[in-house]
């Protein structure tokens, strides 16, 4: 076997020939990945960033044995880089077991930021407007058609107008897309585990709140429902069971189909507005929609400093926050609870979530968390945007801030929910 | 390459490093160097050119997997010095672990084994990469690994991170 001598100054190539020769020669059994020693099963995983530290973990015994225990149970928030968007990493905090973890590289996330979130995958937008759905676990990605493609009026003026009338404003800086973006889109929501050729999405945008979806083979965005005025308008929107369930701000909530060519709806949960408190309530609170897996629908309201309201319509003694259930099947109309059936709820950007508390074992009953984006002008004279996740017991009507940020960056993205998938 | 080593040619001190399939590779000092393990070894032993120091290897290292990690130290022991500087030697340490996984796995053993720290990041880092964002079964699929937990055991697993296990 002299021929298999490599000496220091014979370089790799010439070796080709002689290494397949050697490897003829050789017959050995497949090794065995599981007798990896500790040492090195470590090493490996400490290459693997989290979420896929916990798939090699949970491969075997000895590798789970080895490997530190990486407790990361979803909902995750979806904490934007300070950098802002110039950054293609994130941090998710794991709200159970409040750990951080930094997930990166994300290189599809640079320029971009997070409209919206469902079940594993991202909605997400750049300045120029350019829409995408990615699973940043899997890095899958399916673009949609872009927002300039969006049915609105004027919608470059309508900006104009804005920016004029804030002196404060660079004009130097002045990039209208990413302006529209940042007001006008309320949030994106799509069907679960979309595939490039089988996608929904509905969008929740405009000075109002229009509503307007695209599918897996259109290449724009198509108005759904009546176009808003400033007494009819859409507040809020989810997926659920092959449906989008649509909340109007009288509280009416429609379920459009838009599996067939022409999208169809049915109205499920009838309008607040038989007396004047039902009014009132509209007027006076941000309103989310949930529905459980069984299909029942939840509306949590939030109370709005809003001095729109006359005096003397003024809600006595008005609830800071509230909770209405409907169940579609057997009842159109909405009715108070304060149960959510031991389950929470995190409402947001995402397509809202309902989790078993059994899933979430640091909370005593049944919560929702909110998230709340405001800027502020700090003690020493800055203006800051400041991001709160606040949670509320809806039983005890207990409240707290679960997680706070600060950050002198005040175009940052809002924090988002997210579920982990690998589909 | 350092002050005082002379040519490969010349009177330079070799080492021999001997499979356990029987095949030899010799090696200079400063490729031998590379690696933790022997630079220990010949610290105390010594080695010359005329009678150099033959050390023998495990059985988990077999010669094609020597090759590589020879291939690696050679390299290395030349530095970035060489045409292409420090990008070209990149590209050789990315080309060098594209590898099947069953090769990949011995030559992690043979960079423990030997101690090449920068060789065992990168293998580290390519069987990581490998794979990177597969569910747990396909993770198992790919390392031919046949799960030994108890049902309980993996039902509590699964009820740590369902996501993982879709």
């Amino acid at each position: 076997m002299e021929n298999a001598n490599i000496s220091s100054t014979v370089t790799s190539t010439t070796s080709r020939e002689e290494e397949r020769q050697v490897e003829e020669e050789t017959t050995r059994k497949r090794p065995d990945w599981t007798l990896l020693p500790p040492d090195l099963i470590i090493k490996i995983s400490e290459e693997l960033s989290i979420p896929n530290r916990v798939c090699f973990r949970a491969t075997c015994k000895t590798w789970y044995n080895a490997v530190l225990p990486i407790a990361v149970p979803s909902p995750w928030l979806l904490i934007p880089d300070d950098e802002s968007e110039q950054s293609h990493s994130c941090t998710f905090l794991s709200l159970p077991a409040a750990h951080f973890f930094t997930y990166s590289p994300i290189p599809e996330l640079r320029g971009t930021r997070c409209i919206g979130s469902h079940a594993g995958w991202l909605a997400i937008s750049n300045t120029q407007l350019d829409v995408s759905l990615l699973n940043p676990l899997t890095m899958s990605r399916i673009h949609l058609p872009s927002f300039i493609t969006l049915p609105t009026d004027d919608l470059i003026l309508e900006i104009d107008v804005f920016w004029m009338d804030d002196e404060l404003i660079d004009v130097s800086a002045y990039n209208p897309p990413k302006v529209f973006r940042d007001r006008f889109i309320d949030k994106l929501v799509f069907s679960s585990k979309p595939t490039i050729h089988n996608h929904i999405a509905v969008t929740l945008y405009g000075t109002y709140g229009d509503l307007a979806y695209t599918k897996a083979g259109k290449d724009e965005w198509l108005l759904l429902g009546a176009a808003s005025t400033k007494d009819h308008y859409y507040e809020d929107v989810m997926f659920h069971d092959d449906k989008f369930y649509c909340l109007t701000n009288e509280s009416q909530v429609q379920a459009f189909d838009l599996s067939a060519d022409c999208p169809t709806v049915a109205i499920v949960v009838q309008s607040l507005k038989h007396n004047i408190r039902a009014s009132i309530i509209n007027l006076t609170y941000k309103k989310c929609l949930a529905c459980s897996r069984t299909g029942e629908l939840f509306m949590f309201l939030r109370r709005i400093n809003q001095p729109v309201l006359p005096l003397i319509i003024e809600l006595r003694d008005p609830k800071d926050f509230m909770v209405l259930r409907a169940n579609p099947e057997t009842n159109l109309c909405w009715a108070a609870t304060n149960d959510l059936g031991s389950m929470s709820l995190f409402v947001g950007a995402n397509n809202s979530i309902l989790i078993s508390n059994e899933d979430l074992p640091i909370l005593q009953g049944d919560c929702i968390f909110f998230i709340d984006t405001y800027t502020a002008v700090s003690s020493n004279d800055i203006e800051q945007l400041t991001c709160k996740v606040r949670w509320f017991d809806l039983k005890e009507e207990r409240r707290d801030i679960y997680y706070a940020s600060s950050s002198s960056q005040l175009d940052l993205a809002s924090v988002i929910w997210f579920t982990p998938s690998l589909k | 390459m350092s002050e005082g080593t002379k040519e490969p040619d010349g009177g330079e001190e070799k080492v021999v490093l001997k499979t356990h399939d029987g095949q030899e590779f010799t090696v200079d000092m400063a490729t031998a160097n590379q690696s933790g393990t022997l630079k220990n070894l010949l610290s105390e032993v010594g080695s010359s050119s005329n009678n150099p120091q033959v050390i023998p290897l495990p059985s988990s290292i077999t010669s094609r997997v020597l090759g590589k990690v020879v291939e690696y130290c050679q390299r290395h022991a030349a530095g970035g010095g060489r045409r292409g500087g420090m990008q070209a030697l990149e590209q050789f340490d990315e080309e060098l672990v594209e590898l099947d996984k069953d090769m990949l796995l011995d030559v992690t053993y043979a960079a423990a084994f030997l101690d090449v720290p920068r060789l065992l990041d990168l293998t580290s880092q390519a069987v990581a990469d490998a794979i990177k964002n597969m569910s747990v079964e396909e993770v198992r699929h790919y390392f031919g690994v046949v799960s030994d937990f108890t049902e309980e055991e993996e039902k509590v697993i699964r009820s740590e991170c369902p996501w993982a296990f879709e």
